[in-house]
């Protein structure tokens, strides 16, 4: 370069400059817009609503071991307003690459439902093992896989072990004895089952789990065809009856109408009620308020001890994005989460049983009053899951409160049921 | 421009509401099958007339309560200006949080039950907000307890620009208080009356917040609002193309209310 140029031409300089700075943006520019190279550190987003809150830290940071060159950034959203939430981030195209889904089409979040922004995982290494049999309808349309399951709960009353050994309670085995263990326990002064009357759906499900999929396991599939309706179910009405019986036999606490979860939580981990008809994912979060807390769950007992059915719960599940910028990182973190050894720990974490766990009939101990059901294939899947329509998410919740508070009686809202299908 | 840039989003929002449309595939048109359904669904009428049942009384009750704080605190008393904070207050607090707070008083186990029982009334005590009698009555109590002050604040104002002289000439003519409210006080508030009923009425029809924090729209959808069945149709329900169409009514009836309203109000003002 001519140093005199340089010295008496400050134009001439400031445009060389210039030029080179511009030169370095453009190099910049042009290996920045074609991705990350091999070795950059790429971070992924992750949103759930899982472990009551506390997150996936020890399972992000063995992930983050394991493959150095992908981040993960976890939020937790609260699983109210999960769904509404990733609804609106999959319409305004900022969903995180990673989400939690749920199995089905009954929900907001639900696979099926939201099929066209999932990618599809069917050449997943473990694609075709990941999903049990009796729940691949709720992951697989066609040949196209939407999420992998995590954990496999089983749904049944959730209770304190350490009240029941106090007050040398049994288990009970049929519908009518659990109503005689709800006086039990009231004359002990306790709650027998606390209920969140804004959210009660689990404690009228749990006895249709008997009463209609017992006999009628594809009653789903017939109501989509419209050979049944709710209201003209004997199953369904037997259901509705077994819930108001309940509130009559003074199994809910007072002023349960009103209650919400968190005033549940509180009262189950704080001993002031012994049981709660609620997916074990429930057990996390009362664990999280009192880590002293030790539950069982047992399967809600039918009319007769034979009618009983265990509920299994595939609903938990984990989805990538399809317009995620970093698919290939985010497959792989969801692959690896729903592997056989991380889903393993994920359950755990969840107060629950991973799938291939439940598949073998291995569960823990605090689970154990599953193993004849599952044993003898006496089992349903959470029927919520294959629901259409505003029954799960507006028609119940609401409806179920009118119940309880005389606003709607049981026919009326089986008749909505009907309606909001 | 600028009305483009301030109606764009309300005019394609209106657009969505003649769709079928679940926020995920693309929307398809139906006509007014969406408008058809809102009246022919027990929900959403019901809905409908709880918006304009809570809305009318709101209105009235606010208003009279609030004239009588503005009337009251008029006057030199020497702590009034602490008092026309201390009902103000309650206006710039966040809606949800003030709701929670009810919420909490009015459960079952909350202090206005341990209230009751107290005082010897304890067979009076109630689940209030699961009670299908009560509940959308406590959701007016809250909205009253919170938006009393900001008509209030309407009315003082315009007390404020009535000339005193006109008061005191009236008491000296030998007219009694009552006597100079009706005939002196109450005609010159008129414009004011006119903006603070107007603003409380476009308050009620939108009423939402305190009803989702309060209620969630039950007992059995006896607190449902137009604003909250938006909500629960669009996100819970993921039916977007009803939900505007839900939104679409409660803006005309907005529209509709405030635009009567302010005619009917103003006509009177220029009588008086």
């Amino acid at each position: 370069m001519n140093r005199s140029l340089m010295r008496k031409r400050p134009a001439a300089r400031r445009r060389i400059v210039a030029g080179l700075t511009l030169s370095a943006l453009a190099v910049g520019v042009l290996f920045g817009a074609g991705g990350a190279s091999a070795s950059a550190k790429v971070t992924i987003t992750v949103t759930d609503y899982w472990a009551g809150g506390h997150g996936l830290a020890p399972l992000i940071a063995e992930f983050e071991k394991k493959y150095p060159n992908i981040s993960v950034q976890e939020q937790y959203v609260v699983p109210t307003t999960y769904s509404p939430n990733l609804r609106t981030e999959l319409l305004a195209g900022n969903a995180p690459d990673v989400f939690a889904t749920n199995g089905g089409t009954g929900q907001g979040n639900s696979v099926i439902a939201i099929a066209p922004d999932l990618v599809n995982l069917a050449s997943a290494p473990r694609a075709q093992t990941a999903v049990p049999t009796a729940a691949h309808n709720l992951y697989w349309r066609g040949n196209k896989l939407f999420g992998l399951p995590l954990g496999a709960g089983v749904d049944g009353i959730i209770y304190n072990t350490d009240l029941f050994s106090q007050f040398h309670l049994k288990v009970p085995k049929t519908f009518n004895q659990l109503l005689g263990l709800c006086r039990t326990i009231k004359a002990d002064g306790k709650v027998p089952m606390a209920v969140a009357g804004n959210n009660a759906t689990f404690s009228f499900l749990e006895p249709a789990a008997n009463t209609v999929y017992g006999p009628q396991p594809n009653w789903n599939q017939l109501r989509r065809k419209n050979k049944v309706t709710f209201a003209g179910s004997k199953g369904w009405r037997q259901a509705m009856s077994e819930f108001q019986a309940m509130a009559g036999a003074g199994c809910f606490q007072p002023g349960a109408t009103s209650a919400g979860i968190p005033q549940v939580s509180s009262m189950i981990a704080t001993g002031q009620a012994v049981m709660w008809a609620a997916p074990p994912v429930a057990i996390g979060a009362v664990m999280a308020a009192n880590p002293n807390f030790h539950a069982a769950i047992y399967p809600f007992p039918g009319p007769t001890a034979a009618s009983t059915r265990a509920i299994i719960d595939y609903s938990a599940s984990v989805s990538v994005n399809k317009h995620s910028k970093h698919v290939k990182q985010a497959t792989k973190f969801a692959e690896w989460l729903a592997s056989p050894a991380i889903d393993r720990q994920w359950a755990a974490l969840n107060g629950t049983v991973s799938v291939a766990d439940n598949e073998h009939a291995k569960l823990p101990s605090n689970l154990s009053a599953f193993l004849p059901f599952i044993k003898a294939e006496k089992t349903v899947v959470l029927p919520y899951l294959t629901f259409t329509g505003t029954v799960f998410n507006d028609v119940l919740p609401t409806g179920l409160q009118g119940v309880l508070s005389g606003a709607t009686s049981g026919t009326a809202l089986l008749q909505q049921m009907d309606r909001g299908w | 421009m600028i009305l483009a840039f301030h109606y764009a989003a309300v005019l394609s929002g209106a657009w969505y509401a003649f769709t079928s449309w679940d926020g995920v595939r693309s929307p398809h048109f139906v006509g007014f099958s969406n408008f058809r359904e809102i009246f022919q669904d027990p929900v959403a009428r019901a809905a409908l007339l709880h918006s304009v049942e809570i809305t009318a009384a709101f209105v009235v009750i606010s208003n009279v309560i609030g004239l009588a704080l503005a009337l009251a605190l008029h006057r030199a008393v020497k702590t009034r200006n602490f008092l026309r904070l201390a009902f103000f207050a309650p206006v710039v607090m966040s809606p949800l949080a003030v709701s929670y707070i009810w919420q909490f008083i009015f459960q079952y186990t909350g202090p206005l039950n341990g209230l009751l029982a107290g005082i010897g009334l304890g067979s009076a005590r109630n689940d209030w907000l699961a009670d299908p009698t009560f509940a959308l009555w406590m959701v007016l109590v809250v909205l009253i307890w919170q938006f009393a002050g900001l008509t209030m604040t309407f009315y003082l104002a315009g007390l404020q620009g009535i000339p005193d002289e006109l008061d005191e000439a009236a008491a000296i003519d030998g007219a009694s208080g009552w006597f100079r409210l009706r005939k002196l006080t109450l005609p010159l508030l008129a414009p004011a009356m006119t903006v603070s009923m107007t603003f409380t009425a476009i308050l009620g029809l939108r009423l939402f917040d305190q009803v989702i924090a309060l209620t969630g729209g039950g007992p059995g959808s006896t607190t449902e609002t137009l604003a909250t069945r938006v909500y629960v149709d669009t996100f819970v329900n993921s039916r977007f193309g009803y939900g505007a169409a839900l939104a679409l009514v409660l803006t005309a009836l907005v529209a509709i209310v405030a635009t009567s309203q302010l005619i009917v109000l103003r006509q009177r003002e220029r009588r008086l």
